[in-house]
C-alpha cells in the first residue's frame, strides 16, 4: 500500500534537482531557463508544497513521489508550453491530481470507495491552486519538519528524509552525503516512511512538553546530516562538503518557523562557523590543512559575522535545554577561533 | 490505533523490591494517575493491562520438529524483564508516549497492534 504505483518513472523524481547525478550533463548542454527556474521553485518551495499536500491528504508515502512526478511533468512541459505564471501552484496542482489518481486506483482495488476519496476531493476542488500561504501553511511546514525528524525514526533515518522531504534534496545526492549506494537510501526513506504510518506517528504539533525534546532531535538530526558531509572519504570531498551545507537549510527552516529557538540558534551558529572554513580545509591535492595553517583569506566571512550575530542574540542568554548549551559553547570556541586574526592571537 | 506498551525494564524507577513501602504507595499512585489521564483524554482507552509474574514464574515454550520443550525463566539473557503491559487504543504515538510520562521511569517498549488479513 505504501508503494509507488508501478506506471511512475522510478528515476524522475531525482532528475531536474541541480545537484543530482545529471546536473553535469545539463550544464554541458546548457540548460534553458526553465530548467533553472523549476531548479529554483523545487529548491525554495517544495517542503511547502510537500508540507500543504501531507497536511491535505495525511498520506506522506505519497506526497514524495507525487512531487517528483510534478517535477519531472515540469522538466518536461515548461520548455514546450512555456512557464506557467505561479509555478509552485503549477506544480501544486499536478501532485495533487497525481495523489488523487492514486487514492482512486487504491479504493478500485480495495473495491469500495472510502470517505478519504470522496473527502479529498471536495477539499481539493474547493481550494484550487495555492492563493496566499498564511500561517497555517507555516504550521503545517512545521509539522512535516518535526515528522520527519522524529525521534522514534532514528537520527539516521529521520535526516534522510528530512532532506528529501522538506527540502527536496535528490535520493542520489542523499545518498553520496551519507556514503551509501543510492538504493540503500532510497530503502532506508522508504522504510522511515513505512514506519511513520506503521507506529502512528502523527502529523502534529507537539505538546508543550514535548516540544522542546522534538526540538532537541530536530537539531540533532540537521547535525547528524552537517557532520555526515565532513566525515573523511575518498574523493567527492568538495560536493559532500557542499551537501553538507543542506543541514544549514534545514535549520534555516526549522528557525524560520520557530524564530529565537535557543537549539537551533545555536546550532546554526555553529555550523556557519564550521562550514566557513570549507575552502581552506583541503589544498590543491585534497589533503586536510589544519587549522593554524589554513588561509583565512579563503574562509567566509558573511558566515562568520552571522555566527557572531547570533551569539549575542538573546535567546541564548535565557534557560536553555542542556543540547543547546553544549551547541553555545562549542559555537563561541569557534567563534574565537574564526574570529581571531591569526593563530597566534586567538585567545 | 491500538498499542502494545510492554513495561521492560526497571530504568530509573529503580528496584520494586528495593523500595521501601511508602515509595511503593507513591509508584503505585502513578499508575492510577495514568489510568485517570487516559480514561480523561480523547480517543485514549485502556484496553487491557496486566503485572506480571518475575523471571522466576516465567516459563518459555519453543516447538522444534513438532517436539514442543518447555524451559524454565524467560526468553531472553538480558537482566531487563517485562513486568507488566497494557494494550492502549490511541489516536497517535505521539499522545501515547505523552501520557506515558506519567507512569513511574520505567525503560518501555511500544508496538503498534497490526490487523492480520486471514
Amino acid at each position: 500500500m505504501t508503494e509507488p504505483p508501478a506506471n511512475l518513472p522510478a528515476l524522475a523524481p531525482d532528475l531536474p534537482l541541480g545537484m543530482g547525478r545529471d546536473h553535469d550533463r545539463y550544464q554541458a548542454v546548457g540548460r534553458g531557463l526553465e530548467a533553472a527556474a523549476l531548479e529554483e521553485v523545487v529548491r525554495n518551495d517544495w517542503g511547502r508544497l510537500a508540507a500543504v499536500l501531507t497536511g491535505q491528504f495525511r498520506r506522506l508515502d505519497l506526497v514524495e513521489d507525487a512531487l517528483g512526478d510534478a517535477v519531472e511533468a515540469a522538466a518536461r512541459r515548461w520548455p514546450s508550453e512555456g512557464m506557467p505564471d505561479r509555478p509552485a501552484a503549477w506544480l501544486l496542482t499536478v501532485a495533487r491530481r497525481r495523489i488523487l489518481d492514486h487514492l482512486r486506483s487504491e479504493a478500485m482495488a480495495a473495491r469500495r470507495r472510502p470517505l478519504l476519496v470522496t473527502d479529498a476531493e471536495r477539499t481539493a476542488d474547493g481550494r484550487g491552486v495555492m492563493v496566499d500561504p498564511g500561517g497555517l501553511i507555516e504550521d503545517d511546514q512545521l509539522r512535516l519538519v518535526l515528522l520527519c525528524t522524529h525521534p522514534a525514526l532514528g537520527t539516521e533515518g529521520g535526516a534522510a528524509l528530512a532532506l528529501r522531504l522538506v527540502l527536496g534534496v535528490s535520493t542520489h545526492d542523499i545518498a553520496r552525503l551519507f556514503l551509501v549506494s543510492e538504493p540503500t537510501m532510497a530503502a532506508r526513506i522508504t522504510r522511515a516512511k513505512k514506519k511513520i504510518v506503521a507506529a502512528g506517528i502523527p502529523f502534529g504539533i507537539p505538546s508543550a512538553t514535548a516540544l522542546p525534546e522534538r526540538l532537541d532531535a530536530l537539531a540533532t538530526t540537521a547535525y547528524l546530516a552537517f557532520t555526515a558531509g565532513y566525515a573523511p572519504a575518498s574523493g567527492d570531498t568538495l560536493m559532500r562538503t557542499e551537501l553538507s551545507g543542506e543541514a544549514i537549510r534545514l535549520v534555516r527552516v526549522g528557525l524560520s518557523l520557530r524564530p529565537n529557538e535557543p537549539v537551533l540558534v545555536a546550532l546554526l551558529a555553529l555550523m556557519l562557523l564550521q562550514h566557513s572554513r570549507r575552502d581552506a580545509r583541503v589544498d590543491a591535492e585534497g589533503d586536510v590543512v589544519l587549522l593554524p595553517d589554513q588561509n583565512r583569506k579563503l574562509w567566509h566571512r558573511g558566515e562568520i559575522d552571522e555566527a557572531s550575530a547570533l551569539l549575542t542574540d538573546p535567546a541564548l542568554t535565557g534557560p536553555v535545554t542542556q543540547q543547546a548549551a553544549v551547541y553555545a559553547v562549542q559555537a563561541r570556541i569557534a567563534a574565537e577561533h574564526a574570529l581571531a586574526p591569526s593563530p597566534a592571537a586567538t585567545r | 490505533m491500538k498499542y502494545l506498551v510492554l513495561l521492560i525494564g526497571e530504568g530509573d524507577a529503580g528496584s520494586w523490591e528495593a523500595m521501601t513501602p511508602e515509595q511503593q504507595g507513591a509508584e503505585m499512585l502513578k499508575f492510577e494517575d495514568f489510568g485517570a489521564a487516559c480514561a480523561q483524554r480523547d480517543g485514549v482507552e485502556i484496553l487491557g493491562g496486566e503485572a506480571l509474574g518475575g523471571p522466576d514464574t516465567m516459563t518459555v515454550m519453543r516447538t522444534r520438529a513438532g517436539a514442543v520443550s518447555l524451559t524454565d525463566g524467560p526468553y531472553a539473557e538480558s537482566v531487563e524483564q517485562l513486568g507488566g503491559f497494557y494494550l492502549v487504543e490511541a489516536p497517535d504515538l505521539d499522545t501515547l508516549v505523552d501520557l506515558l510520562r506519567l507512569l513511574p521511569d520505567y525503560d518501555i517498549q511500544i508496538s503498534p497492534v497490526i490487523d492480520v488479513d486471514v
